[in-house]
């Protein structure tokens, strides 16, 4: 087992050594790079003198392959280098942002599962009567509703119209509810369906109607046999979701102006801050490689019927 | 029993007091101002982040904010004014001498003379490129509440270019603090800065008058919606930043709200690619100028917020859209011209063609202001009619489309006069060798008009060669101007002291006050 | 509630989710008016008389504009829907049978795919390859396919586990009958119903790489642009978001509850007609 998750955890350095590459590679085929994105603000236009100068003190004037070297070299070090927006050190930068993200991504992972697992449950167990058509039309609705417009209306109901909580209340714990709250819709919606299928797809299996069939009552076949198997759906949905949560979500972040690192790698990446890019993409690939890892071992620590292949 | 009563007792002095405590202060002291501002345009994206003027644009941070003040300002028609300097004096082509005025200290004391003066410029042309590269400055010194200045060429703009807010002038030797703060000489000191939240304290040793509100507290909101939202629930006093469709939320309740507008030069333009085949034709060029609804797209995109362009400076301005001539939309025009042109709808499929081909123009602009995509879209649909084909391609990454020439014609919004000066406008954009003549326009008769323009002092005689020029550009229709654009202000009704300023530099000032 | 049985609710929903492709492919002569045609004078009408949906901020009629949308986000949409589920499932099943060094290296492909930020992505291929619905379709694909490789890899895995999988092995049954007859049936409900829960995110997906030209361009009616464009007038003038906004939710349920009843009708363990568990 250990040895197993040696071997992928090995696998780590070079696909982060190809991811960061890639990164480095792709946003220099474009033709706009960091200089220009600091310089051509507020419809203000510099002159080429000064971008050059400019870039030249970056070294964005090296080939991409000299840069990356560069930046390796300096990895190797410790050093993840300095924005190149605003000058601040990358690290710190990343690290102060970091644990609100985290927060945010528990809380709505925590919140997610509250909900949906009993109301995917019951949805199941109650097919087709009124309590599942309305989870399901509820779920339709979640689906459909794409993140700010959840985010806007969720605003506009609890903060303006009831004052119920403040817009801007940074990332206290009144700041957290309601990103919180847009970021459950959507997953709580995805998961209950998720989990009503699964529900229902196994209460079908013969095993189940015969079990039906000797007086055992629905409920207890399902706490009996039938949970793992949502748990093993359920982990699977929980490595993806997770993942996503922890590279953090931009446009929920932006909008309720929650600083995590969400927010912080659109803008890198829109100004094409290279250093900024390359520790966000390093994280994302070790939470990536870390949640598919654990949900492949829990995967297997559920269901020992599934053999890890190697 | 009796223990239960003394403790009780013990409890209601102790509650009493607290409560007596809290209300005594209520009633004695004042209850303190606090001003919230909320603005999309500060962060990091903006790389305005921090009050250090010698840092990227922060310096409009630095001014905005009450923060830090310069030598002269700009008045409602973009006119240098005095305001640290108190008198100048031309000594020769080269060499300017301000005298600065004697009342003046920064926030934590020190005088403001001429040595601070020289010190924080010198430290401005050391390490900001984009001063150094307009201020051309070959040496300072400093006598007493004077300060000299030599170009190193003449430089008839250079009081302009001092009033942008990367000169603000802060104290070279209380530095900047790690987290980006300053010393300054304006009504507000910094308490807190990070890139997403400024706070501000009154100064209250500030030169010019008392200072009426005792805390400021701005805050980035980066989404116009959430911006606009937290305006409507109460959160904020002000806001900059907010969409045109948001503005008759707050227009229309005049009790509660007031909404300022101000001009300012923020052009939307259309540029035109020389090196295109199609636009080679002066007929064509003028067709498609004739073709764009400008009106409407004022009134009905923009709400009213912006107005109609005929040249590159707003009415405004001395040498503005009122001293130049443009041809109106008229698609009947529109017509006539191509068909002189040689355009003619031969397939019947509605688009003008010649030599089998229709007539293609390719408008590229992006989608940052969301202004510039509903012009492309009513342009397209107004061309349509005048039988061209617009192929709309907005998008991020139009630096990309801009170096390879695919494209016909480059719709942006620019700032055509940042310090009030109409030269900036035509080195940078129009002449043969501007860095940014995307669309490689070449008039040898501009090139001489700059000549001129480079060495003429006299604010006047500036203004009409600037007129010319103006002129010339619109003849051979090397830009298409389409909307100056207003800038509002939202504020409450009992904000006073809080307007919209046509360079957009001037936010929180001395005059902002807050009624209970 | 009387009980409907499972090919009554597939006729049906197959009957709505083929009216609404059909609504897509004939868009251009079901509306009442050209939906690009522009008439800045009625500019933010309120639905009436004859814009019975109102009118968009250049004049536009709006339910011209929404049936005319359908053609992009829903024929666009469906497109992608199909060319990720399947790669994706097709992927992630040849991962689980081969084992070995095929499944590491797809997984491992799945992780940078993942892991890579999709924006990065999206911004170099627009860039190189400039804008457009199938550049859209394309960088989404690669983007999204791994979310299905390791579902359908979770559930293959599971599948051969089963003991009348193993017995036909034993039998003798391999390759890709093997994967055909036992694999992908048992899968193809939890593949199905995922794809389709996905319809209504990888349209707003498609709309959210519109800054980079990626996507329909002007002036193709497009239900996420208008939802998007439309987001700031949803106070001052609602119906040019609520429009759109119920064209999404209506395709999202009915693509949805097809699939499930698809599901149902081919479930291969459920004795048709016994739903009434």
């Amino acid at each position: 087992m250990l040895k197993y998750v040696r071997n992928r955890l090995i696998l780590l350095i070079p696909v982060l050594l190809g991811i960061t590459f890639l990164s480095f590679a792709l946003l220099s085929f474009t033709a706009a790079d960091a200089v220009d994105m600091k310089y051509d603000q507020a419809g203000i236009e510099v002159s080429e003198q000064v971008k050059t100068a400019a870039r030249a003190k970056l070294g964005l004037d090296q080939p991409f392959l000299v840069q990356y070297a560069n930046w390796l070299g300096k990895l190797v070090r410790g050093d993840m280098g300095t924005s190149y927006i605003s000058g601040k050190n990358v690290f710190a930068t990343f690290c102060s942002k970091l644990p609100n993200t985290i927060l945010l991504a528990v809380s709505a992972m925590t919140v997610t599962l509250l909900v949906s697992l009993p109301l995917g449950i019951y949805s199941a167990l109650h097919k087709d009567k009124l309590g599942d058509r309305l989870i399901l039309v509820g779920s339709f609705l979640g689906n459909s509703l794409p993140n700010f417009f959840a985010a806007l209306l969720l605003i506009l109901i609890v903060s303006v119209k009831l004052q119920w909580l403040p817009i801007t209340a940074g990332t206290g714990w009144q700041g957290l509810i309601l990103p919180t709250l847009t970021l459950s819709l959507a997953m709580s919606s995805r998961y209950i369906r998720q989990i009503r299928s699964v529900v229902l797809t196994e209460m079908g299996k013969s095993y189940v109607l015969s079990a039906h069939m000797r007086g055992i009552s629905k409920r207890t076949i399902f706490y009996k046999s039938l949970l793992h198997i949502v748990l093993l759906n359920v982990i699977t949905l929980m490595a993806l979701s997770l993942g996503s949560l922890l590279g953090g979500t931009a446009i929920v972040e932006t909008i309720f102006m929650w600083d995590g690192v969400g927010k912080m790698a659109v803008d890198a990446i829109n100004m094409r801050d290279y250093p900024i890019i390359q520790v966000y993409v390093v994280w994302l690939s070790i939470i990536y490689i870390c949640m598919n890892l654990a949900a492949d071992l829990l995967y297997h620590l559920v269901d020992p019927r599934i053999k890890e292949v190697n | 029993m009796h223990n239960t009563g003394k403790k009780l007792l013990a409890l209601l002095f102790v509650a009493m007091c607290i409560a007596g405590c809290g209300g005594s202060k209520n009633a004695t002291t004042n209850r303190e101002k606090v001003f919230t501002y909320g603005t999309i345009a500060y962060g990091p994206q903006h790389n305005d982040v921090g009050l250090n003027p010698h840092e990227g644009y922060s310096g409009w941070s630095t001014v905005r904010y009450g923060v830090g003040e310069t030598l002269f300002k700009f008045d409602d028609a973009m006119e240098p004014r005095y305001w640290l300097a108190q008198s100048m004096e031309h000594v020769n082509a080269k060499t300017l001498k301000i005298t600065l005025k004697d009342n003046i200290t920064f926030s934590n004391g020190r005088k403001l003379d001429g040595q601070a003066v020289k010190e924080c410029l010198e430290d401005l042309l050391k390490v900001h490129d984009r001063a150094s590269g307009d201020l051309k400055i070959a040496k300072i010194d400093a006598q007493g509440q004077d300060v000299i200045i030599t170009t190193k060429t003449p430089l008839p703009a250079l009081i302009n270019y001092l009033s942008d807010p990367y000169a603000a002038i802060i104290d070279m030797q209380a530095g900047v603090t790690a987290d980006k703060k300053v010393i300054g000489t304006g009504p507000f000191i910094a308490e807190k800065v990070s890139d997403s939240e400024i706070e501000l304290v009154k100064n209250s040793k500030y030169w010019e008058k008392p200072v009426k509100v005792d805390k400021v507290h701005v805050k980035a909101i980066h989404d116009s919606d959430t911006l606009t939202m937290a305006m409507q629930s109460g959160e904020l006093d002000a806001a900059q930043g907010l969409p045109y469709s948001s503005l008759e939320l707050f227009a229309k309740d005049k009790n509660s709200y007031q909404v300022l507008t101000e001009d300012t030069s923020r052009t939307f333009l259309a540029t035109m690619n020389f090196l295109s085949p199609v636009l080679q034709n002066l007929y064509v060029r003028q067709a498609i100028a004739m073709g764009i609804d400008k009106a409407n797209f004022t009134k009905v995109l923009l709400k009213g917020n912006g107005t109609t362009a005929i040249g590159p400076f707003p009415t405004g301005m001395a040498f503005g859209d009122f001293k130049v001539f443009a041809s109106k939309f008229d698609l009947v025009g529109t017509r006539k011209l191509l068909e002189s042109a040689g355009w003619k709808d031969t397939d019947g499929d509605g688009y003008l063609d010649k030599d089998g081909e229709n007539l293609t123009i390719r408008w590229l602009t992006y989608p940052g202001r969301a202004e510039l995509p509903l012009l492309a879209e009513t342009v397209q649909a107004t061309l349509k009619q005048a039988g061209i084909k617009v192929v709309v391609n907005s998008t991020a990454n139009f630096r990309d489309f801009l170096k390879r020439g695919e494209w016909d014609i480059y719709a942006n919004a620019m700032v055509t006069a940042p310090t009030g000066d109409p030269e900036y406008f035509f080195t940078t954009m129009a002449l043969e060798k501007s860095a940014l003549n995307r669309g490689k326009y070449v008039n040898p008769k501009l090139d001489a008009l700059e000549a001129k323009l480079s060495q003429e002092f006299d604010k006047n005689k500036r203004a009409n060669i600037a007129v010319q020029m103006e002129q010339q550009i619109l003849n051979d229709v090397a830009f298409i101007f389409v909307a100056h654009l207003k800038m509002p202000f939202v504020m409450k009704k009992i904000v006073t002291g809080f307007r919209p300023h046509p360079s957009d530099y001037y936010e929180i000032t001395a005059d902002l006050d807050k009624d209970f | 509630m009387r009980k409907i049985s499972v090919t009554t609710k597939l006729k049906f929903y197959s009957a709505l989710a083929i009216g609404v492709i059909l609504i897509s492919c004939f868009a251009k002569w079901l509306v009442p008016f050209d939906p690009n045609a522009q008439n800045l004078s009625i500019a933010l009408m309120v639905p009436n008389g004859t814009h019975w949906l109102g009118t968009d901020m250049y004049g536009r009629d709006m339910l011209s504009r929404i049936i005319m949308g359908a053609q992009t986000s829903v024929l666009a949409t469906l497109f992608l829907v199909c060319l990720v589920s399947v790669l994706g499932t097709l992927l992630g099943v040849f991962s689980a049978y081969k084992g070995g060094a095929w499944d590491t290296v797809c997984m491992r492909m799945a992780d940078v795919c993942v892991a890579f930020p999709g924006l990065v992505f999206a911004i170099a291929l627009a860039s190189v390859l400039g804008g457009g619905i199938l550049n859209a379709v394309l960088a989404l694909t690669i983007i999204s396919w791994p979310k299905y490789a390791r579902l359908a890899r979770g559930q293959a895995l599971v599948q051969l586990e089963q003991d009348f999988v193993k017995a036909a092995r034993l039998d003798g049954t391999t390759g890709f009958k093997l994967l055909w007859r036992f694999i992908f049936p048992n899968i193809l409900d939890t593949m199905l119903v995922t794809a389709l829960l996905d319809f209504g995110t990888l349209l707003m997906e498609l709309a959210g790489l519109s800054f980079l030209g990626l996507g329909a361009m002007p002036p193709t009616a497009e239900w996420g642009a208008m939802l998007s464009k439309g987001r700031s007038m949803i106070q001052t003038s609602p119906w040019t978001v609520l429009g759109p906004g119920l064209a999404i939710f209506l395709a999202v349920a009915i693509f949805n509850l097809w699939g499930e009843a698809m599901r149902d009708y081919f479930d291969p363990n459920l004795k048709r007609g016994s739903r009434n568990a």
